[in-house]
């Protein structure tokens, strides 16, 4: 996959001069499909103004908290929960049934009950995403763990190194790269259920936006909503992937 | 004179495998009923303790009696089995469909670069976007019918599904790449007799991540615009502070959802020899 | 540089039995042998025959099924640093640079302060012969590169046993001649004992004192090759009438398991059982 800028600005001024043309021609009502220009301004208005009352970085902002607040906690209980998985089987056999029976749930239907028991603050949202993310962590440690190669472990321990040195030293530092790749997975799963979240339960956020304004018949600010929604997630992804590329070197070898 | 030998005594080991393998599957499946048993006999001891109240935490036994009322008697316009009927036909055609156009186009772009070149960054750019960010457009586009909903289901899927197929494809191990060009194979023959097929166990293992995908898109779009459907009932569980009826629903879709899935295992190994299919699926 | 030692080792009545899914596989087969200390053995036999199953069972990785390994008269029990085991791949850490590596030994063992740890680790390094490459990142290195390192890892423990399983295998031919002649002058220096595993006999010849010959699966010891060359050895050892006559009866020997070993493996191919 090319990953030229150049390309991709290309292909984007094209959709764009494409969609400009097609309202022009077409004329649909603005509604069914505002033009570029108009979702462009819609952008700079709530820039200026906000939505809804609250400025926009706001929104962002708080949408980004959220996920940061729940992948930060899955980050610090599933990576630990995963090697403790991965290293004492009582501990993986008594989690495992959990985890199977309900991996065909989908987290957004926790939100559900989650709201019930817990109102519509910021627990339930943060709470949704910190159940989803941490079960990916959890088992994207607990197989990183297991994979490391046996010649890592037999190393270490011909030279001298006693089994807790070899947990603590080579365990978790050859394992991350597939604990990066669970990470990289559970953020996307993360947006997802932030803004599956903010569509049920809040006041601010880009799914607020998004929702809110199809509401006002504000489509133009919804299409807005969706492309800031697609640069921040794709900002995280793109800097996870980066962490990625600089620590693929470990795993192997 | 050594193979004579060998062959009969391969013929004994067949049989004496093919009971072992009988046995073998009986005893993977023990561990998810194991699972199931212990994890109902966890629930019913912390509702019994009434650490959490009733209202808060249902007993399993209050969920059974919810779901056998709603079995017999409607819940909202019809009854438990015609809400999971709803949504089920609601993810089978967006999955459906989706898979076969994001199967469709992503060959189209190995077939033909230049439609990958303008589309893998539409592509990348859509991915991140969760697929009920679309349902309020698509609601304005489509009404409040059927069609939205099956629509936001078809969008989550066909995006994830395309890339999958291209980059399924893309990893051929190069020594197959040349083993089939030095064989003669052109290179259109190379694209669909060998890098489809090899790519078969990676898309089949996506597909079953879609697969939960559409179920939470489907969860998404009876949220919005529906009076029916598995997710409905939760949502309006939810809204009137009925966990019973909440739990009834998730359980039902956690059901539905892992015999879905066993179906797509049992299908992937099938078509592909099942060397891969044994691979929980990591999201 | 190495502490002068002799460690004889013991092994005594070895089985190794394997469980699969197939059935139980017997990988070594009631093996006894000994090493001499300061002695250098190698052992030869057809890919399959046990013969790393049975260095990592002397080295402490896994225990017998049946018997028992003495090394300098005690029990082995599991991994030991002063029994210093060389992979066939390298398994250094990627993380951590040359000199990182080389001083995982010591700074586990915690016995020694740290600036006796670097100036230990840098002698070993000139030793190899990568002196200047202290820094560098293991997986910027070439394979021989990294099998110095390696070494290099190992030999700051100061090992009295050596076991090394196929360690040249993956390297070229030249890079490996370069290797064993740094192998031998290391060795020629100090003696210690090393079990030396390896399918090429020349290398067999070129570095051993002695060498044993394995049976294919289930291994045993099938035959024994004193290899009565003048040391110390160099390249000019390859044109020794000796070296021919020797390498000849070593080969014939092994390619009477090879043959078997091949068959074995038509055989169990017969009866694979798909899932």
């Amino acid at each position: 996959m090319f990953r030229s800028l150049g390309r991709h600005l290309a292909v984007f001024a094209a959709v764009i001069l494409l969609w400009e043309a097609a309202t022009l021609v077409f004329a649909p009502s603005s509604i069914a499909l505002p033009s570029p220009v108009m979702v462009f301004q819609a952008l700079v208005q709530m820039g200026q103004f906000g939505f809804n009352g609250v400025p926009l970085q706001d929104h962002i902002g708080i949408t980004f908290l959220r996920i940061v607040e729940a992948f930060a906690a899955s980050l610090l209980v599933g990576v630990p929960l995963g090697f403790a998985m991965g290293s004492i089987p009582l501990i993986r056999k008594v989690v495992t049934p959990f985890i199977t029976l309900f991996r065909p749930v989908p987290p957004f239907a926790w939100l559900a009950i989650f709201v019930v028991w817990f109102g519509i603050g910021e627990l339930p949202k943060v709470l949704l995403i910190f159940v989803g993310s941490v079960t990916i962590i959890a088992l994207n440690s607990m197989d990183g763990m297991l994979r490391v190669p046996a010649e890592f472990r037999d190393a270490a321990a011909t030279l001298g190194a006693s089994r807790f040195q070899v947990f603590w030293h080579v365990m978790p530092i050859a394992a991350l790269p597939q604990i990066l790749t669970g990470a990289r997975v559970a953020l996307v799963v993360a947006w997802t259920s932030v803004i599956a979240a903010e569509l049920v339960a809040a006041q601010s956020g880009i799914g607020v936006i998004i929702l809110q304004s199809a509401g006002f018949l504000r489509t133009d600010q919804t299409f807005a909503g969706l492309i800031l929604l697609s640069l921040c997630g794709g900002l995280t992804d793109t800097v996870m992937g980066q962490l990625q590329a600089r620590t693929a070197a470990w795993g192997n070898r | 004179m050594a193979t004579a030998a060998a062959q009969k005594r391969a013929s004994g080991w067949a049989n004496h495998l093919g009971r072992r393998r009988a046995v073998r599957r009986l005893r993977s499946g023990l561990p998810v009923i194991a699972s199931f048993v212990f994890v109902l006999i966890v629930w019913d001891l912390v509702a019994a303790t009434k650490l959490f109240p009733p209202s808060a935490v249902p007993s399993p036994g209050d969920v059974f009696a919810r779901a056998w009322n709603m079995i017999w008697h409607p819940y909202g316009t019809t009854t438990l089995e015609g809400h999971a009927a709803i949504s089920i036909g609601r993810v089978l055609a967006g999955y459906l469909l989706g898979c076969v156009a994001g199967l469709a186009i992503g060959i189209l772009m190995k077939l033909k670069p230049i439609t990958r070149y303008v589309l893998e960054p539409i592509f990348s750019f859509l991915r991140p976007i969760p697929a009920f960010g679309f349902i309020t457009v698509l609601i304005i586009w489509l009404g409040i019918g059927e069609s939205p909903k099956i629509a936001l289901i078809f969008i989550g899927v066909v995006a994830p599904m395309t890339i999958y197929t291209v980059t399924a494809m893309d990893a051929l191990p190069p020594d197959l790449d040349d083993a089939a060009r030095s064989l003669g194979a052109n290179g259109r023959q190379v694209l669909l007799k060998v890098r489809l097929p090899a790519a078969l166990p990676d898309i089949l293992i996506g597909m079953r991540v879609l697969l939960a995908l559409a179920w939470t898109s489907v969860m998404g779009a009876e949220l919005i615009a529906a009076d029916s459907g598995l997710g409905w009932s939760i949502w309006n569980g939810m809204r009137y502070l009925q966990t019973d009826v909440i739990f009834v629903g998730v359980i039902t879709i956690a059901v539905i959802g892992a015999a879905m899935d066993g179906l797509l295992i049992a299908v992937t190994v099938r078509l592909t020899g099942g060397w891969k299919a044994r691979m929980r699926g990591r999201e | 540089m190495m502490e002068d030692s002799s460690i004889r080792v013991e092994v005594d009545g070895i089985t190794k039995t394997f469980g699969t899914p197939r059935g139980a596989t017997i990988a070594v087969s009631d093996v006894s042998l000994n090493v001499n200390p300061g002695e250098f053995l190698a052992v030869v036999g057809p890919s399959g025959c046990g013969k790393s199953t049975l260095l990592r069972i002397i080295a402490g990785l896994e225990p017998p099924s049946e018997g028992e390994v003495r090394v300098g008269g005690e029990r082995v029990a599991g991994p030991n640093p002063r029994h210093g085991v060389v992979f066939q791949r390298p398994a250094l850490f990627p993380w951590l640079d040359v000199m990182g590596n080389v001083t995982f030994g010591p700074r586990m063992q915690r016995k020694r302060s740290k600036s006796a740890i670097n100036e230990s680790a840098e002698g070993y390094i000139r030793a190899v012969g990568l002196a200047g490459f202290e820094h560098h990142k293991v997986y910027q290195l070439s394979g021989g590169m990294m099998h110095r390192v390696a070494l290099a890892r190992v030999l700051i423990n100061r090992p009295n046993l050596l076991l090394m399983d196929e360690p040249f295998g993956a390297l070229d031919a030249q890079t490996r001649l370069v290797m064993q002649e740094l192998l031998i002058s290391i060795w020629q220096s100090d003696r210690s004992t090393l079990l030396f595993i390896t399918h090429d006999v020349e290398e067999a010849l070129f570095l051993s004192d002695r060498i044993l010959v394995m049976t294919a699966r289930p291994g045993q010891v099938k035959a024994e090759y004193v290899v009565d060359l003048p040391r110390p050895r160099d390249v000019s050892i390859l044109a020794h009438p000796r070296f021919a006559e020797l390498k000849y009866q070593v080969l014939t020997s092994i390619r009477e398991e090879t043959q078997r070993t091949v068959t074995l493996e038509q055989t169990e191919a017969l009866s694979v059982d798909m899932p």
